[in-house]
């Protein structure tokens, strides 16, 4: 009796021992989490939207308006913090800041391609288009900021397992870049099958996650074409041949010449930080705000606009305080900012700010406000839409082209008026401004009968302002084009000179630096110059 | 196996002859010991002496030897001869040799039998030295074992590593096992705050053993999961007594932290309006307010008040310092009794207690309420039922957020009263209007009394514990036991970002988030065990399997843009945001071990495990751990000299392992279904998972040796390791060109050799018992290999123009790379350098710094060592204790701090008379320098002439300035903390006066006439001093062991007085 209770007792045991061993579904089954999200089980349509708010929402902020909105000279302050670019101070954060995107869009437009492209399905090549001309757009913006960039091997590192890419060649981004284009505008089709932008066939997504031309395929072709111009005319001094190659490409495809196709993200006002105008953001301040931290308007660029009697005044001036507002205290500014009745307007009397120089050059804060400019206010509501690329741009591009003589179809003349057209209706269209600060029909025939093109060397110094003035929502692009076009801005008090190039950040000195150090090496620098001496460096395109 | 021989005693068919009764005592303090065990030698029955120290036995005849072992006594022998009733006094002693200790699955072992290191610590240690928080009783007693605290108080988790870094970035905390059963030490933190762990929601006072198992042979029945080590807790049990033994336990504490401010210079203010050294003050702030740069301190009454409030009149001198005038006196209170009792065959013990702790931090505390029970039943002959339910519940508000308060208590203008920032007397840190008081134009810097006031982390944490095991003898050298353990945590977290704070969530429109995690899991193990003696060898053999499955639930809203102002409740939100979390893993396991002993002289232990995890792909998912060791104790073998008491040499081979956390080896989008302007959105993951992800090993050889002298009056315990992590699981910083910023590999391997020694001395003994202790241990780890690259990152910090930490191949963990100043020839090098300020180019000077980053030194101190000492003499014990670590070094992101406000003493040299550099300049060209004597140069002082105090910056010849506070803040703070690490790295090495205590036991004469038994005071204080502590603002003892001290708070001094009563 007792044995065998004692053996049944040890066989018991070695069953249930021997159970363990072989029980691997029930782990397989523990390692099938419930709320992963994978390609098989979500929308990946939903990341091309990400990919377009990432791109539109970058274009501009705080940052563009403190480096390169000082650096074009379109504000000044006094203030330490904030005038990094009308110093042509260097900032380690700012610098980093657009390197960013390596995490973000340009990730994820990498992943999204390659999710495409493995899968190969033949109605999805539009898809595949836009995410590879999206791609483009994010690299053009990265490298006419850094130069030689990590292109052709970056963000693989969950696809090939690259964990250290290697830095391309400008010149070699450039060439990617227009073939891309070239070949993707191509691919685009307008055939009704194709044309839903949709993953998973849901008939309510038809085209709702192309925040940006609502599936409408003829726009998204105008878009490849104009970042195909852009990309051809910025590369025009390195490289004239490909640069008329694809310059005359690019025209007879059809480029954006119109204000109603450009490529616009909306912003909305509301609790969402995320979702409000991040320029406006910037400019509105903060209820504790620093009264000396609000920008003014820079000197040059009102003088400038002033000497021209630019109707554009209108919209881009705001006010000076009044006279009778004796002091300023914090949080005062942003009460103020909207308030019709604390400003006055005038366009005649207004006065912009010296630049480079870090003391108040009025008696007080409250006389600051009383003499200089402000920006307008109402051009920068929380709603204002992010434009990344207009038909101002694309029209003046077109004029300077056929100067070179190259086929476009046009005269420079009529493609001069139409973009100053575009460039003055686009600014007078936004909501928030007041009545009195639209722009007529008049004003801006006015203005081109006044301002005419002319030929040669002053057509191009002509084209050079007018770009610059047109890019003022833009302050990334206009200094990319001061830089290209060669456009002669003032130094600072202190003498020093306009940075043309973003430093390599520190996470890639931390991180990659095999590959970096080459990439010095590679556009002629010490690999341990320092940041001063780097943001002076010319990148391949800007020639001159 | 004392185990097993106490279950045989259940067996026996015993015909007794005679029945001798007696008491036990110590011979220290005369007071009587419960448990001890009572054992007829040669044979199997035996007893145990009850709380009063009483105990019955049946012997077969006079001849009858008894045996009286306890742990931490020395055994004593006593032929019964004619007596029948016995008064036994046990000599204390730290070195007993028939000590048991528990071992890996709870396992009982003599210590002698031990092929590797474990020590233990008693129930004992805890009431001399009483602490809320269990880890910090540890604290440097145990040769090997690092204990890292946040700084956070009892509220907050420690950081222990055993035995050096395993991996080279996975968590190397060691495995927690509670009466057999694995438990979840979940640590987690929330915005910066520390949540704690699992641990802070135990009682000590519950506490009867702590096992620190080191070594890989100790710990390999464990497996995966105890690579880093395991400490096994044994709670304390009933006793056979006659009726209910009751105890009581009290103490109460007072805490402090120790100020780590104590390089703030008290000498220069903050500078004038035009962040000159006029004294005109600010009469507008702007961000020179907070930079102590200014004149120095005259005690001028500006005629101005702070915040225009006429209550706080701006007077130019140095205020309280703002730590101590914020910080408050923390205080502890427990309350804790436990009954017990039972008979031969059912035994029981309960517990209830109660603590109440105040943190040194304003409006933070914590209360915690355990209950335990435990149960122990013989049913029949054959079968033993031990039964444990624990429950803790556990309700913290306000846990600290160290860095917050770590960076605004250095950047308050120093001329300021800390009080003028409490704001609203009904609401701290506020304005009239509600909203926070803020102290700067920089929107971020958020007021400390907001911080500790409207800002909160509150959470309510309950866990309960249950187990029980079964044991059933099947043979007199075989029986069976099955556990099964239910371990269930939850968490519910208030998380409060007041309304009111700018820069706080949604343009200040604050933020509630309430979330509930749960955590679960289940353990259950089964093993089959067989001992036999055959002749002189005995065989002890064990075989079983287990398995653990884990859980883990989280459910949580969060309310975005509160609608009501001021009005914290997440139904109140403008946007609200769900969010849920799950995972779930599994191991499954089967084990054996064998142990084979000759003559009590020679133990060969042999133990295999096979763990297959959930978490690695099926292909991947197994992994095999052997461990053999040798114990030899010669002594037994030959007969030694007279004073050489006892020799031991041991041996041991072993392999562990384990698998990755859940889901490492996929990939997944997160979702956003609010998107943006009503799209959805997807994004992809920062990191990067891996399908191909192997188990990483572990394997470790340990030698020891354990010789006692003169009676065991002086004990050698010594091991060396050589311990080697292969095919490690890492996650490794990737550049952000690579798109994503970390990822999850197989890579390479580190080795970690070390010495560990405890060295015990016992000078006097007898009526007066004095011990010194001394523990060392030295471990050198280094990277081995990194699969290929010759380095990874481990952590950066922006502090002094960039520091990297990296594992690099060949080399010690955490290698500290940053910028320093260039040297020719011993001789530091200056540049020339214009800054400008105020629209004008100033010349001056700072550090030439080398191009590329170079090594600073190493973030772990490979040395630690403690010393001991405690005195008895009847009643009264006293007992001190100091220890230390050395050899690291350390970046301090508080410095940095410091020196950019001109508040560290490290910014004072020159400002009272001007700098004279010392060193060489270039004056030859970049490619082709000429080193020249910097004295040569003109204006090669900074801040020559004080005479010439400018209310404005005026251009004197060569553009120098004479005398300008933008040199000093331009070369402290832009030329050195922004550039080059010399100011923010220090030697992390420290020493501190861990512990003293004085404990007293009253006389027998005195509570004789008292309805007690035993009644001990005790007073303990800890860290009462730091000996060596090189930071000059901070805490080297706290906050990270990987090279970057980010922003923690130091340690805290505290002074315990503790009652404990035995009814």
């Amino acid at each position: 009796m007792k044995n065998i209770k004692y053996k049944i007792f040890v066989l018991v045991s070695l069953l249930i021992l021997g159970g363990y061993a072989c029980n691997t579904e029930e782990l397989k089954i523990l390692d099938d989490p419930k709320y992963l999200l994978t390609p098989a089980n979500s929308d990946m349509s939903m990341m091309f939207t990400n990919i377009l708010i990432n791109h539109g929402r970058g274009a501009v902020g705080g940052n563009q308006i403190r480096l390169e909105g000082g650096y074009v000279k379109y504000y000044a302050t006094y203030s330490n913090l904030m005038q990094m670019g009308g110093q042509f101070q260097f900032d380690q954060g700012l610098n980093d800041s657009p390197w960013g995107v390596y995490g973000g869009s340009l990730k994820m437009a990498i992943a999204l391609e390659d999710y495409l492209v493995k899968l190969n399905n033949p109605n999805m090549v539009n898809n595949l288009a836009m995410t590879r001309i999206m791609k483009v757009a994010i690299i053009q913006r990265l490298t006419d900021f850094y130069g030689d960039i990590p292109v052709t091997e970056a963000g693989l590192a969950y696809i090939s397992g690259n964990m250290k890419p290697k830095y391309d060649k400008q010149q070699d981004i450039y060439k990617y870049m227009l073939e891309t284009l070239d070949a993707e505008a191509q691919n685009l089709s307008t055939a009704a099958a194709l044309v839903p932008y949709n993953w998973k066939g849901a008939s309510d997504a038809k085209s709702i996650r192309d925040i940006i031309y609502a599936g409408d395929m003829v726009k998204w072709k105008k878009f490849a074409y104009s970042m195909m111009l852009r990309l051809a005319m910025r590369s025009s001094d390195a490289d004239a041949a490909m640069a008329k190659t694809y310059a005359e490409k690019a025209i007879a495809g059809g480029v954006i010449t119109a204000n109603s196709d450009n490529w616009v993200i909306k912003t909305k006002d509301g609790t969402i930080n995320g979702e409000k105008n991040p320029f406006s953001s910037f400019f509105e301040g903060s209820p504790s705000g620093d009264p000396e931290r609000y920008l003014k308007l820079g000197e040059y660029f009102v003088d400038f606009l002033k000497a021209k009697t630019d109707p554009r005044r209108k919209v881009i001036f705001g006010g000076r305080l009044l006279n009778t507002i004796t002091a300023v205290t914090a949080g005062d500014m942003q009460k103020y900012w909207r308030d019709v009745t604390k400003w006055d307007y005038d366009i005649i009397l207004a006065k912009g700010m010296i630049h480079g120089t870090n003391a108040n050059p009025a008696p007080s804060l409250a006389a600051y406000h009383q003499t200089y400019t402000s920006p307008n206010p109402f051009l920068f509501t929380m709603d204002m839409s992010i434009c990344v690329l207009s038909a101002a741009e694309m029209n003046y591009l077109i004029a300077e082209a056929t100067l070179k003589g190259w086929s476009t179809g046009t005269t420079a003349d009529l493609a001069y008026a139409a973009a100053i057209t575009a460039s003055m209706t686009q600014l007078s269209a936004f909501a928030g401004l007041l009545a009195t600060q639209k722009i007529t029909a008049g004003e801006i025939t006015a203005y081109i009968t006044a301002n005419p093109l002319g030929t040669g060397a002053a057509a191009k110094q002509r084209l050079a302002e007018e770009m610059w003035v047109s890019l003022y929502l833009d302050p990334t692009e206009a200094w990319f084009n001061v830089r290209r076009m060669n456009l002669s801005l003032p130094t600072n008090v202190s003498g020093s000179v306009m940075p043309v190039k973003y430093a390599y950040v520190e996470n890639e000195r931390s991180n990659n630096l095999v590959n970096l150090n080459s990439a010095l090496t590679q556009i002629g620098l010490d690999v341990a110059v320092s940041r001063e001496t780097e943001i002076a460096k010319r990148c391949w395109w800007d020639v001159n | 196996m004392l185990l097993v021989l106490l279950l045989f005693a259940g067996l026996q068919v015993v015909l007794a002859q005679k029945t001798v009764n007696g008491t036990v005592t110590g011979t220290t303090d005369n007071l009587p010991l419960a448990g001890v065990t009572v054992l007829v030698k040669g044979t199997t029955t035996g007893n145990s002496t009850d709380i009063q120290g009483k105990f019955s036995i049946q012997v077969p005849n006079n001849q009858a030897i008894l045996q009286f072992s306890f742990i931490g006594y020395t055994t004593q022998e006593v032929t019964v001869g004619d007596q029948t009733i016995l008064s036994i006094a046990l000599t204390e002693s730290m070195l007993q040799m028939n000590e048991v200790v528990v071992t890996a699955l709870g396992i009982k072992r003599q210590t002698k039998a031990l092929s590797y290191s474990a020590t233990e610590i008693k129930g004992d240690d805890f009431k001399k030295a009483p602490d809320i928080n269990v880890m910090n009783v540890l604290q440097g007693k145990i040769a090997g074992v690092d204990i890292n605290n946040a700084g956070t108080g009892a509220a907050g988790s420690s950081k222990v590593t055993i035995r050096g870094n395993t991996s080279i970035s996975r968590d190397n905390n060691p495995l927690y096992v509670i009466d057999g059963v694995p438990i979840i030490r979940a640590s987690s933190s929330i915005g910066g705050r520390d949540l704690g762990d699992a641990l802070t929601t135990i009682n000590p006072n519950d506490i009867e053993t702590m096992s620190v198992l080191k070594g890989a042979a100790a710990t390999a029945l464990y497996g995966s999961r105890a690579s880093n080590g395991v400490i096994i807790i044994t709670t304390k049990s009933g006793s056979k007594q006659n009726g209910i033994g009751v105890s009581y336990n009290g103490s109460f504490g007072i805490e402090n932290y120790v100020n780590p401010y104590k390089g703030r210079q008290t000498e220069y203010g903050n500078p004038g309006s035009n962040g000159d050294n006029s004294d005109v003050y600010q009469t507008t702030w702007n961000q020179e307010v907070h930079r102590m740069w200014g004149p120095k301190y005259d005690g001028k009454d500006l005629g101005i008040f702070w915040n225009d409030d006429p209550t706080k009149p701006l007077i130019y001198s140095y205020k309280e310092d703002h730590w101590d005038a914020f910080m408050r006196q923390g205080s502890t209170m427990t309350n804790d009794f436990s009954f017990n009792g039972g008979s031969d065959t059912q035994k029981f013990r309960v517990s209830v207690s109660d603590m109440r702790y105040t943190s040194p931090i304003p409006n933070s505390n914590m209360n915690r309420q355990t209950v335990n029970l435990s149960t122990n039943s013989k049913f029949g002959k054959r079968i033993t039922l031990d039964a444990r339910t624990s429950y803790s519940t556990s309700k913290s508000k306000n846990r600290p957020n160290p860095g917050r308060y770590m960076q605004m208590l250095s950047l308050i203008p120093t001329s300021w009263d800390i009080n003028w920032l409490k704001g609203e007397t009904e609401k701290w840190g506020a304005k009239p209007d509600g909203w926070m008081l803020p102290f700067s134009t920089n929107d971020y810097y958020q007021n400390p009394y907001w911080s500790a006031y409207q800002d909160s982390e509150n959470d309510k944490r309950d866990r309960v514990s249950a187990s029980g095991s079964l044991k059933y003898d099947i043979t007199p050298w075989l029986f069976a036991t099955g556990r099964m353990g239910i371990e269930t945590n939850i968490m519910k977290v208030t998380n409060i970002d007041a309304y009111g704070f700018l820069r706080g969530n949604v343009a200040g429109t604050g933020s509630v988030e309430e979330y509930t995690s749960t955590d679960r899991q289940v353990n259950m193990d089964y093993s089959l065990v067989f001992n036999k003696t055959f002749s002189e060898i005995n065989v002890t053999a064990m075989a079983g399997g287990s398995s653990t499955r884990s859980n883990y639930n989280q459910d949580g809203i969060r309310g975005d843009a509160l609608l009501i102002p001021f009005y914290h409740v997440v139904t109140n939100a403008g946007q609200l945001y769900s969010s849920v979390g799950f995972s779930q893993s599994g191991i499954n396991s089967i084990y054996g071990s064998a142990e084979v002993s000759y003559k009590d002289f020679v133990y060969l232990t042999a133990t295999g495990r096979n763990d297959w995890f959930s978490t690695l792909a099926p292909a991947n998912n197994s992994i095999f751990y052997p461990s053999v060791g040798l114990s030899y104790v010669f002594s037994n073998q030959f007969k030694l000299p007279e004073f050489f008491s006892f020799g031991k040499f041991r041996a041991s081979y072993a392999e562990v392992g384990g698998g990755s956390s859940s889901y490492s080896t996929k990939i997944g989008y997160s979702f956003d279904a609010i998107g943006y302007l009503g799209t959805p959105t997807l994004s992809l993951p920062g990191s990067i998972a891996n399908p191909n992800l192997q188990p990483y090993q572990t394997r470790e050889y340990e030698t020891g040796i354990d010789l006692r002298f003169f009676k065991n009056r002086i004990g050698i315990d010594y091991a060396y390791y050589d311990k080697k992590t292969t095919n490690d699981i890492v996650g490794v910083t990737l550049p952000q060109t690579s798109g994503y910023g970390s990822a999850t590999v197989n890579l390479g391997a580190i080795s970690n050799k070390g010495h560990e020694l405890m060295l015990t001395l016992v000078p006097v003994t007898g009526k007066i018992h004095w011990e010194m202790n001394i523990a060392y241990s030295y471990n050198k780890g280094e990277i081995l290999d990194l699969g290929g690259v010759s380095e990874v990152g481990a952590g950066s910090s922006s502090v002094g123009g960039g520091i990297d930490v990296k594992q690099i191949v060949g080399s010690r963990p955490y290698a500290i790379f940053g910028y320093t100043q260039k040297v020719v020839d011993g001789q530091p090098v200056w540049e020339r350098w214009t800054f400008s300020y105020n629209g004008q180019n100033h010349l001056s000077w700072r550090p030439v710094r080398d191009p590329q980053k170079t090594l600073l030194g190493y973030g772990v101190n490979p040395n630690g060592a403690s010393f001991t000492t405690s005195v008895t003499w009847k009643g009264i014990n006293l007992s001190a204790m100091i220890d230390g670590k050395w050899g690291a070094k350390v970046a301090y992101e508080g410095e940095q701090e410091m020196i950019e406000r001109g508040q560290s003493i490290q910014t004072l040299p020159g400002r009272d008379g001007g700098l004279f550099l010392q060193g060489v300049y270039n004056t030859g060209t970049a490619a082709a320098p000429v080193y020249t004597d910097i004295t040569t140069a003109p204006g090669y002082t900074i801040n020559a002439n004080p005479a010439a105090n400018l209310p404005n910056p005026v251009v004197v010849a060569g553009n120098e300035i004479p005398y300008h506070v933008k040199h000093f803040e331009n070369y402290y703070r832009v030329g050195f903390a922004q550039r080059v690490s010399e100011m923010v790295i220090f030697d992390g090495s420290f020493a501190k006066f861990r512990q003293a205590s004085i404990g007293y036991t009253l006389p027998k004469s005195v509570i004789k006439n008292l309805p007690v038994q035993n009644v001990n005071v005790s007073m303990v204080a800890r860290n009462l001093f730091d000996i060596y502590n090189k930071l000059t603002n901070g805490d080297p003892a706290t906050g990270g062991s990987n090279g970057i001290n980010s922003l923690a708070l130091p340690s805290s001094r505290s002074y315990t007085l503790n009652l404990s009563i035995n009814f």
